[in-house]
C-alpha cells in the first residue's frame, strides 16, 4: 500500500521541519514527495520555514561525491562464513551470484520494502544433501529450477546436491514452508514429509508440518497430496489436512493471510483484531500487544501489501483511531478500542 | 514475485559485498541527510553525522541486527546519532554560558531575531497571537525541542506541536506573495 499523500496532516509536515519528526515519520514525509499534490504543500511549509531564519542556510548534497570521501574509510576483509555442519560431514556453504546482489540491490532503489529478517540462519550441504535451516528468520530459497522456497522460521527443508530441473524433489523435515513452483508439465515437483507426500506441475501453496499431521493449503493451482492409505487433488482455494492414519480431510478455504510470510501480502475483511495480529504476527518477528482488551473487539477491513511492520500497523492504527507505540520489537496499540 | 531484494541486500553487506553497500549509500544518502539536518539545522554536520554512521555500519556489518528494512535502520541509526550531537551541543553550551540555563525556568520571552532577518517576517511574526509567537520563536530561534518548550511552558506537547503549525501556516499566508 502507497503512503498516502493526504494521510499526511501539515503538523507532521511542521514537526518534520522543526526536527521533531520520528524516524518513520521522516521517511513517510520524504516518500510522500513523490506526489506532486504534497509536494507543493511541503514546499510551501518548506520555504516560511527557511525564510524565517534565513542564518541557517542548507544546501545540495551529492552523494556520489560523499562517497569517495568515505571510501577509504570502508576496509574490505573477507569475511569467514559461520557453518554448522549437519552430523559433522564436510560442508560447503552455499553461492549466491554477485550479479543477484546487484539486482537486488537496484530494487532496493526502486522499493525499499519492509522485509523482515532475524536471528541467523544455517544453510549447508554435504555431498549428496542441501540442508536449509532456519531459526528467528524467514528464509528464501531460489532452487535450481526457478522454483522459489520461503522457509519459515524454525523450519527445515532439504534436497539433493544434484536437484535440477529434471529431477525436483525436496523434503520438508520440520516446520513451514511456501513454495512457487515453476511450471513444468514433464517433470513434477515432490515434497517429501514423514506423512505425506506432495506432488506439483507448477504452483504456490504452503506446506505446514505439524506433528503427526500435515497440511496443505493451495494459492494457485492444483496440488496432488498423498499417503500410504489416500490420496487427493487440492485446488486453489482449498486446504488439505494429511495424517499418518485415516483420510485426507479437505475444506473448501484457505486463510492466505497465513502465508503473509511469504508474500507479505495480508487481506482483511471485517476481521477481528485478535486475527489481525495472530497473522501480523506470525509474518513479522515483533510482538503485538493491545493496551486494553477492548481493542481486541474492533474489525479490520483493509489490503497491505509489501509494508512494512510499522507502516502497517501505523495505517491500522490510524483507519481504527488507536496509537502504536515500540519498543524493543515489541508494538503496542493503545486507544479506546471498539464495543 | 517471492525474492526478497531486502533480505538478498543485507545479506550481501554482512558477506562483506561493498556494490551493494554503495547502493543502499546512493538510494539514502539524500534523504538521511535531509533528515538529520532537519534535527542539527546544519547540512554539513549533518553530513558528516551520515557518513560517520555508514563507516559504523560497514565494520560491523557482520553482526547488524536488522529487524526491519535497510533503510529504517539507517533511518533510525541516523536519528540517534543526531540525537547524542545535540545532546553533546546541550552539554558545551552548559560549559560556555554558565548560568543561562539557570534562568529557564522563567524566561517567557524570547526575544532575539536573527540579524538578517526581514523586518517584514519580523513583523509577521510579531503580528501573531502571543503565545503563538512565543512558542515559534523558542523552536526556530532557541532551536529547542518540542518537550523542552512544553516543559518550560507548562503546557503539552500537542499544544506545542499545534502552535508551531499554527504559526508557520499564518506565517505561510501573510508572506506568500514575498516568495514561491
Amino acid at each position: 500500500m502507497k503512503e498516502n499523500e493526504s494521510a499526511i496532516t501539515d503538523e507532521l509536515i511542521v514537526r518534520y521541519l522543526a526536527g521533531e519528526a520520528s524516524p518513520e515519520e521522516a521517511m513517510a514525509v520524504q516518500d510522500a514527495l513523490t506526489d506532486l499534490k504534497f509536494q507543493s504543500r511541503f514546499v510551501a511549509l518548506q520555504s516560511t520555514w527557511a525564510a524565517t531564519h534565513p542564518g541557517r542556510t542548507t544546501h545540495n548534497v551529492y552523494a556520489a561525491e560523499a562517497w569517495q570521501a568515505i571510501e577509504d574509510r570502508l576496509k574490505r576483509r573477507p569475511l569467514e562464513k559461520v557453518k554448522t555442519p549437519p552430523e559433522g560431514k564436510p560442508t560447503r556453504a552455499l553461492c549466491y551470484s554477485q550479479r543477484a546482489f546487484r539486482i537486488a540491490a537496484s530494487l532496493l532503489l526502486l522499493a525499499v520494502a519492509g522485509v523482515v529478517l532475524y536471528n541467523i540462519l544455517s544453510q549447508d550441504s554435504d555431498e549428496a544433501m542441501t540442508y536449509v535451516t532456519t531459526q528467528g528468520r524467514v528464509l528464501h530459497v531460489d532452487l535450481p529450477d526457478q522454483s522459489v522456497a520461503t522457509v519459515f522460521r524454525n523450519s527445515k527443508l532439504s534436497y539433493a546436491a544434484d536437484f535440477n530441473s529434471h529431477h525436483r524433489e525436496v523434503s520438508l523435515l520440520e516446520g513451514e514452508v511456501f513454495f512457487n513452483v515453476t511450471h513444468d508439465r514433464k517433470h513434477p515437483f515432490v515434497i517429501h514429509t514423514a506423512v505425506a507426500d506432495i506432488k506439483v506441475i507448477g504452483t504456490a501453496f504452503n506446506v505446514t508440518l505439524k506433528g503427526d499431521a500435515v497440511e496443505v493449503s493451495v494459492k494457485e493451482g492444483k496440488v496432488q497430496v498423498y499417503t500410504k492409505n489416500d490420496s487427493t487433488f487440492l485446488e486453489a482455494g482449498v486446504t488439505g489436512v494429511a495424517q499418518k492414519v485415516g483420510l485426507i480431510q479437505t475444506q473448501d478455504s484457505v486463510n492466505s493471510n497465513a502465508w503473509g510470510y511469504a508474500t507479505h501480502r495480508f487481506v482483511f475483511k471485517d476481521t477481528p483484531l485478535r486475527e489481525v495480529i495472530r497473522d501480523l504476527e506470525k509474518a513479522y518477528p515483533y510482538t503485538i500487544h493491545v493496551s486494553d482488551q477492548a481493542i481486541n473487539n474492533c474489525r479490520l477491513t483493509a489490503t497491505f501489501e509489501n509494508d512494512s511492520a510499522e507502516n502497517l500497523l501505523n495505517l491500522m492504527a490510524e483507519s481504527l483511531n488507536l496509537s502504536v507505540t515500540s519498543s524493543g520489537g515489541v508494538y503496542t496499540l493503545e486507544g479506546e478500542g471498539c464495543p | 514475485m517471492v525474492t526478497l531484494p531486502e533480505e538478498d541486500m543485507i545479506r550481501a553487506i554482512r558477506d562483506g559485498d561493498k556494490v551493494a553497500f554503495q547502493q543502499v549509500f546512493y538510494a539514502c544518502y539524500d534523504g538521511l541527510c535531509q533528515y538529520a539536518c532537519t534535527m542539527l539545522k546544519d547540512m554539513d554536520e549533518a553530513e558528516d553525522v551520515v557518513q560517520a554512521m555508514f563507516v559504523k555500519v560497514w565494520e560491523k556489518r557482520e553482526s547488524l541486527g536488522i529487524q526491519t528494512s535497510m533503510r529504517s535502520y539507517l533511518f533510525r541509526s541516523v536519528y540517534h546519532q543526531c540525537l547524542n550531537q545535540l545532546e553533546h551541543r546541550a552539554i558545551k553550551w552548559k560549559h560556555q554560558e554558565q548560568g543561562a540555563y539557570d534562568k529557564l525556568g522563567e524566561v517567557q520571552q524570547p526575544e532575539v531575531f536573527p540579524e538578517e532577518l526581514e523586518e517584514r517576517i519580523k513583523a509577521a511574526i510579531g503580528d501573531l497571537p502571543e503565545q503563538c509567537r512565543v512558542i515559534f520563536m523558542m523552536s526556530r530561534y532557541e532551536e529547542m525541542k518540542y518537550a523542552d518548550i512544553a516543559a518550560r511552558m507548562n503546557l503539552s506537547v500537542n499544544t506545542i506541536e499545534n502552535q508551531v503549525s499554527k504559526a508557520l501556516k499564518i506565517l505561510r499566508g501573510r508572506l506568500k506573495d514575498n516568495f514561491v
